[in-house]
């Protein structure tokens, strides 16, 4: 007995946004869930290029290309190009023009187009093309008169299924995307949370429903996204890293973190407009999902109990008084004390860049270690006139006092003075001196002669 | 119900209650129970802290010269064992000198609260190593409290002391220190020499008595014995 299966005539429309930056996979969610309400199977292709099966004789396609390009085109401002054949590889090639082709015509459309068009197959090179290309093979309806075997042996087997699909015969059903989870839990209450306690004591069956889901699935978060709407409409959001193994009273712990940050931050709208401020709506969302037995193997590495606990008390503060409150200095290109000094606030921006030249004319270690207070002093040689640097790069006598201020403190060693020629081909040429004097009060500072102008630009301490 | 207030208080003022005492006859009466966490320091420091490495409560006198030396000097073993410290509100200081004594920039963390040190410094002392912060920015009874909270979760602070706070476990001053490398360069236009090394002389009043002196030299130095150089190291 011979049971033949035949799939029912299909076609593919396929949509494709015009320039579309081919890595931005995350600001095309929003266009996939734009067609999901026109149909409910999208495979994505790449990002910005979704193929939809369509049935044979269903209706009027291109009224439905129309409705579809006029969706997308009011969501995202691009252009949008749809194509429509019985093959998926017709249609992504009719997509490049727009073009819709009739039921059971892929093979005579197919068989006008440019060789080159076989990449798209995702199976040939374009060396392979090119090389086509010299052996005559101008067009794909060439290409699909070779014979087979010929092209298998030349070629390969990969460039062997691409025949098949010139030739409109190798078809493969759309795999549709799987659809999102729906994993984020809210809870909206009936009278809204008229402040942060209410709030909170709602967060802990929130944290608990939400590591609940998570753990039905076998899958564990390594952020959680925080979001409160408050009667005014308003809505406050922050996401959070936290640990895979966190606990449901962790979790809660910092969702009262966040709030007891958003009520530093001070109250939306006035005080007494209670209702306004009333929390409406409270969501945990999971994001980073990642599964047991990964999150098991140790994502962190080999992060101790105590440092899991330092972030921990890092993060609680940068909620409390903001993301830039905690920083993490790190040395970074510069010549200057400030200019080498970079700082990142920890965990949000990028750390500075380290080091990359020899930079030439660094102060060597010890550094100061207070800068930042610059102080105009004046250098004064034994007999009270000031010392200049000259531009040979020595100075103009001995420096014997420095007057700070009022203050007039002996030096009793220094060394001396190196000059700084910085930059000199632009417009942010610098010039200056730099001294390292020991004073008779036992401190020790770093003056900086520029311009005429001595400053004492970082003390020893 | 009254039980649990007197322990809450008990545990906040850092005191035990009776009932406490009475169930642990081992521990006598006016001995210094040992802290939780000891962090590590290197070897030149050890010997001033009363259980050779950051505990509890250190004060670092900040009014003498090179108390930031040695502030970066006693943090160079803690975070170069992977302990996170923290700086709260000491916006003048120059971090990338503790470099040169021996610390890892990437543990510790700068933290500048505006005017909220007390609160900040709280929050940091539930989870971090040691915390470091000026004295006179607290109130004697926030830093009573901060203490308490410390001894609770286990971080060593290092006050900062601009004022003087009651009952560290240590106070470390700097006695006098030394400055290597420049010159006289008596009659000269140009110095030879370059400042290249200081040397701390420090002395450590324990709380439990007694006064112990040692020679630090936080950037190095000629004194082999007491120079741990740190920067080799992985």
């Amino acid at each position: 007995m011979n049971v033949q299966v035949r799939r029912a005539p299909s076609r593919v429309l396929v949509m494709r946004l015009v320039d579309w930056d081919g890595e931005d996979a995350a600001a095309f969610e929003p266009v996939l869930e734009a067609l999901d309400l026109l149909t409910p199977y999208v495979e994505v292709l790449e990002p910005g290029c979704a193929a939809v099966p369509l049935r044979a004789g269903a209706g009027d396609e291109a009224a439905f290309c129309e409705r579809l390009i006029d969706t997308v085109s009011g969501l995202v401002d691009r252009d949008c190009v749809t194509g429509v054949a019985d093959s998926l590889f017709a249609a992504v090639l009719a997509a490049h023009d727009g073009r819709i082709v009739p039921a059971g015509r892929d093979a005579a459309f197919l068989a006008g187009r440019d060789i080159r068009d076989l990449q798209a197959t995702g199976l040939v090179e374009a060396e392979t093309c090119e090389t086509l290309r010299h052996l005559g093979i101008e067009t794909l309806g060439a290409f699909r008169a070779l014979p087979g075997q010929a092209v298998a042996e030349r070629f390969g087997a990969a460039a062997r299924r691409a025949q098949l699909l010139a030739a409109g015969q190798l078809a493969r059903p759309l795999v549709p995307r799987p659809a999102v989870p729906e994993l984020a839990v809210t809870e909206t209450p009936e009278t809204p949370y008229a402040n942060v306690e209410q709030a909170v004591f709602a967060a802990r069956p929130l944290a608990e429903k939400l590591l609940a889901v998570l753990d039905e699935r076998n899958l564990t978060c390594t952020r959680v996204t925080v979001t409160a709407r408050t009667g005014n409409g308003r809505e406050r959001q922050r996401t959070w890293q936290i640990d895979p193994a966190i606990s449901a009273a962790d979790l809660a712990r910092r969702v009262r973190w966040q709030f007891e940050g958003w009520l530093a931050a001070g109250p939306a709208t006035g005080k007494d407009d209670e209702d306004a401020n009333a929390v409406t709506m409270l969501e945990l969302a999971p994001g980073g999902l990642i599964g047991l037995v990964a999150a098991g193997q140790g994502l962190w590495g080999a992060k101790g109990a105590a440092a899991v606990k330092a972030e921990t008390a890092l993060r609680h503060a940068q909620s409390l008084y903001g993301p830039d409150a905690v920083r993490v200095a790190a040395g970074t290109d510069g010549r200057d004390l400030a200019e080498r000094s970079g700082s990142a606030a920890w965990e949000v921006e990028t750390a500075p860049p380290p080091a990359t030249g020899p930079w030439p004319g660094l102060l060597p270690d010890p550094l100061p270690t207070l800068i930042g207070t610059a102080e105009t002093v004046a250098v004064l040689d034994a007999a009270g006139t000031p010392v200049t640097v000259a531009a040979r790069g020595d100075l103009s006598a001995t420096p014997a006092l420095v007057a700070l201020g009022r203050k007039r403190l002996r030096i009793t060693a220094w060394a001396g003075p190196w000059p700084v020629s910085e930059r000199w081909w632009s417009t942010e040429a610098r010039r200056y001196a730099r001294l390292q004097v020991e004073l008779a009060d036992g401190s020790a500072a770093l003056l900086v002669c520029e311009g005429g102008q001595w400053k004492a630009v970082g003390w020893y301490d | 119900m009254a039980t649990t207030v007197a322990a809450a208080l008990a545990a906040e003022l850092g005191l035990r209650t009776a009932a406490e005492v009475a169930t642990r006859p081992g521990v006598a009466l006016g001995t210094i129970r040992p802290p939780r966490a000891i962090l590590p320091v290197t070897t030149d420091i050890s010997a001033l802290l009363p259980h050779g490495g950051l505990a509890t409560v250190t004060a670092i006198t900040a009014s003498r010269r090179g108390a930031t030396s040695l502030l970066w000097r006693l943090l160079a073993g803690p975070t170069r064992a992977g302990a996170w410290c923290a700086l709260v509100g000491m916006p003048r200081v120059y971090p990338l000198a503790a470099t040169a004594a021996g610390v890892d920039l990437d543990r510790v963390a700068l933290v500048d609260p505006g005017t909220f040190i007390a609160e900040a410094a709280g929050t940091l002392a539930e989870g971090l190593a040691a915390v470091v912060v000026p004295s006179d920015a607290l109130t004697p009874t926030q830093a009573r409290r901060l203490t308490a909270r410390a001894r609770n979760s286990g971080t060593a602070i290092v006050w900062w002391e601009r004022r003087p706070v009651a009952g560290p476990d240590a106070r470390l001053e700097v006695a006098r220190v030394h400055w290597r490398g420049l010159r006289e360069n008596a009659g000269r236009r140009w110095g030879a020499g370059r400042l290249d090394a200081c040397e701390l002389e420090v002395a450590a009043h324990w709380r439990s008595g007694g006064t112990h002196r040692a020679r630090v030299w936080p950037y190095g130095g000629d004194d082999a014995e007491n120079v741990v150089d740190l920067r080799p190291l992985p």
